[in-house]
Order: structure tokens, then sequence, then C-alpha cells
């Protein structure tokens, strides 16, 4: 490598050491995410275990519900369908 | 509390200690911020990113094994792998609000100085955020963090070597991309001479 060369990337490192400093996060940005990662009751914090069991357990409330939700209502209308048959035969 | 090495520290956050936690997110939450804020170029992201680090840290603490690899290794590595997710997820990569971070002034200079110093920091960061990603990353590392070359192939799965050879290479890259600016001062004074 040549004296040319060699200086220029100096004067690379150099400008790089003056231009590129640590740049310091909001102390409430930090506070607060401390708060966020130390304290179990805080809802943003993490799921636990217990959490996700009782998710499942929403989501299989949910799918029953469903379930039965869809069951009564096609008995509903099939019994609408009879019904309306009854009432008006060909 | 705060005294607890780091490898007490992780042995207690991996128990459920978030006081331990705690001291060990003080401990590297401006390191890990100041490094994700360079390579998202926005206080925004850098805040949602860092905090992201943390929290994916808490979850894996326990499956965190000491293989010689250091805590700030391994949450580098963690940001990293994020802002290069926020990197992808952005199909264009957001405008870097440049003067945000370069704006520094030095008390005392002249006004005329510091706007010709903040222009080449303009040109440096303008550079700098073309380069490939890994050559990002070694460059934050290397200037920001202050990591010897060991520490970086820790961080970056590589040896030694392959760190100083991937930063002369990048070195050389960033002289010819930066070429005008920066020599044309070199080139005056030596045709003066």
């Amino acid at each position: 490598m040549d004296d040319a060369q060699t200086s220029d990337l100096d004067a690379i490192e150099k400008m790089m050491v003056s231009s590129l400093q640590p740049v310091s996060p909001r102390p409430e940005f930090v506070e607060g995410l401390h708060r966020r990662l130390t304290d179990p009751m805080s809802p943003t914090v993490r799921f636990t275990r217990r959490f996700s069991y009782q998710f499942v357990l929403l989501v299989l409330a949910t799918l029953l519900s469903g379930i039965i939700f869809f069951l009564t209502a096609s008995r509903v209308i099939i019994s609408l369908i009879k019904e309306f048959q009854l009432v008006n035969p060909r | 509390m705060p005294e607890l090495s780091d490898e007490i520290a992780l042995k207690l956050a991996a128990q459920g200690d978030q006081e331990a936690f705690g001291v060990l997110y003080e401990r590297y939450v401006s390191r890990i911020y100041s490094y994700i804020y360079y390579r998202t170029g926005n206080q925004h992201d850098a805040e949602d990113l860092t905090a992201r680090v943390f929290f994916r840290a808490l979850r894996h603490v326990e499956n965190y094994t000491d293989r010689g690899l250091p805590l700030s290794a391994w949450l580098y590595r963690i940001a990293h792998n994020l802002v290069a997710n926020w990197h992808r997820d952005n199909s264009r990569k957001k405008e870097i609000p440049l003067d945000e971070i370069i704006l520094v002034r030095h008390g005392g200079d002249l006004p005329e100085m510091v706007l010709i110093e903040n222009e080449e920091k303009e040109n440096l960061l303008k550079v700098l955020h073309r380069l490939p990603d890994d050559r990002q990353q070694l460059i934050l590392l290397k200037f920001v963090e202050h990591l010897s070359n060991a520490e970086i192939g820790q961080v970056m799965g590589r040896s030694e070597g392959a760190v100083k050879s991937l930063y002369h290479r990048t070195l050389l890259s960033l002289r010819d991309d930066f070429n005008h600016p920066l020599m044309s001062g070199t080139t005056e004074s030596e045709k003066q001479e």
C-alpha cells in the first residue's frame, strides 16, 4: 500500500472517529422500558404461560359458542322454511 | 445489585429474577439504542426496536447458555436481526434524517467550521448508509461502540482475521465512494506544497 492510499484511509478513519459519536436514549424512554420489563403486572411485558393457557381457553370457548350458534341458527332457518311450506302449500 | 457481574445477573435473570434483568438492561440499553439509532436513523424506530431487543432477550434469557459469547454480543446479534427485518419490512429504506444525528455543535467552534464539519459528517453518513448491512454493522460496532476486532467477530460470527479483512475492504470502498469531498482537500494542499 502506498503512502497516499494510507493517508486517505487514515483520513476516513479520523472522520469516522469524530463523526460517529454514541447517541443517548431519552431518559423517559429508558425508565419506561425498565418499568415495562421488570413489572410483572404490566400487560405489555410478555405472555406468561398462564396467559397463554387462558388465551387457548378463550379460543376454545369462542369456537364452541360459534358451533352452538351455527346449529341453532340452522335449526331456526329449517323450521322457518318448513313453516313457510305448511302455510303456503303448492 | 448494580455491582453484579454479567454472568451472575444472567443466572439470576434466567431463574426469573426481574431485578437482575433490570441491572443488565441498565448496563446495555444505551449501547444497543445507539447502535440501532445509527442503523435506522430515527428516534421512533430506534426506541421501538430497542424495546423489542430487550423483550426478546427477556423471553429467551432462560435458554441463553454461556458458550464464551458475551452478553453484549448476544444482544447486538438480536439487534442486528431485528434491524435487518425492519429494513426488509420497509421495502424502500426510510429516509434518514441525518441532521438529527450529525448536528452536534461543539461549544466555542466558529459557525463556519461547524457547517463544514456537519457537511462532512452528512456525506459520511450518506455513504455509510449505502454500504451493505454487514459493513455498516462493522463500522458502527467499531466506531460508535468501540469494540475490538475480536469482539466484533463474536457479534458477527466471524474470525478476527475476517473482520480485519472486511474492515480494510470497507475502508477502500468508503474511500472510493467518498472520494471527492474528503480527498480534494488533501490533494489541494499537496499541490500547494
